[in-house]
């Protein structure tokens, strides 16, 4: 876990600063970003293993933001959150190429499973 | 846009704002917790307690998050005049959704699981209107401590339909035929009789059945 990268995009900041604590506890080294714009500034200088990305924001949403890294960055890992009755959009998301999805609230261990899982696909895709 | 439609636009709206706030409850407690982890057992006083408060909180986050859940699925309901969907989920969504009334009134509603899909095309909104009122009316008659079981079953024509299997605390108090002679019985056969649904007791008179037509 210690060389595992992940940058959070949502929104909502509570959330993603006590994620991103909680992630860092246990060695993960996170970055934020509050929407997609700034997700996709962050990327321009460094690209983590896994993005971790909200589908519900507002400007860009998290649908755009996907579709642009995966042009982008190909080989990055994208996890989508989805919140209620959007399922349907976290399907839409693996047809542009999302990892997975997981709906909110989260456990934090299956979401260090699903990290976990992506980053072992990214490595052995190289 | 109607008036249920812009109800349940606004509502769908609302359960996502209060998805994120489970979000957030959970990870605070979450980060809490981890917290108390890290300090091992270095002499907090109340840890046993603090853990076990600490998991009644995220148990009922997910108690929420359930609810929340349901509630967006309602919420999505006059999104169609018509729609093709399993009988049972609509029962599983209703019991959910009732579950204050049956707190309150102190009757247990519960879901049978058939052996066959039952899968229904009608008016989701009335549907789930039948069902609910019917629930609100049998409540009061059926009393304290008993039970309604809600079951997805096709009829003798193969067209599907809904037991309402009564079980009460006390069956010597409780008559089919005083629920039938209630002229709100007759209100509800009026309201949802002729244009959604038959309801009549079973055969052997100790349950409803809805037929959907």
């Amino acid at each position: 876990m210690k060389d595992w990268k992940v940058l959070l995009v949502d929104d909502e900041k509570e959330f993603v600063l006590t994620l991103a604590e909680r992630l860092g506890m246990r060695g993960i080294q996170t970055e934020t970003a509050f929407d997609g714009q700034s997700a996709l500034k962050k990327l321009e200088v460094d690209q983590p293993h896994v993005m971790v990305l909200d589908l519900m924001m507002p400007g860009m949403s998290g649908l755009t933001v996907l579709e642009r890294v995966k042009k982008l960055y190909p080989k990055m890992e994208v996890i989508l959150l989805t919140g209620i009755g959007s399922t349907s959009e976290g399907v839409s998301g693996m047809k542009l190429g999302a990892y997975d999805y997981l709906m909110k609230p989260l456990q934090i261990e299956e979401l260090i499973e699903k990290i976990g899982s992506a980053i072992k696909k990214g490595s052995s895709a190289k | 846009m109607n008036e249920s439609l812009f109800m349940g636009k606004v509502t769908a709206a609302m359960t996502h704002e209060i998805k994120n706030v489970l979000a957030i409850i959970r990870e605070s407690a979450g980060l809490a917790q981890d917290l108390l982890a890290m300090a091992g057992d270095s002499g907090f006083a109340h840890k046993e307690k603090f853990l076990r408060v600490m998991d009644k909180i995220d148990k009922q986050v997910e108690r929420g998050a359930e609810i929340v859940t349901r509630l967006n699925t309602f919420a999505h309901v006059p999104d169609h005049e018509i729609r093709r969907e399993d009988l049972s989920s609509v029962l599983d969504e209703m019991l959910i959704l009732s579950h204050k009334l049956s707190r309150l009134s102190g009757v247990n509603f519960t879901v049978g699981k058939g052996s066959t899909s039952v899968v229904l095309e009608a008016d989701p909104m009335k549907t789930r209107m039948t069902i609910y009122r019917l629930l609100e009316f049998l409540t009061p008659l059926v009393g304290k401590g008993s039970e309604i079981q809600l079951k997805a079953m096709k009829n003798s024509h193969g067209l599907p339909s809904l037991g309402l299997i009564i079980k009460t605390a006390s069956l010597e108090n409780f008559c089919i035929d005083g629920i039938l002679a209630d002229p709100e019985w007759n209100s509800l056969e009026m309201e949802f009789g002729s244009e959604n649904a038959a309801i009549e007791p079973s055969p052997e008179r100790d349950s409803f059945v809805i037929h959907f037509v």
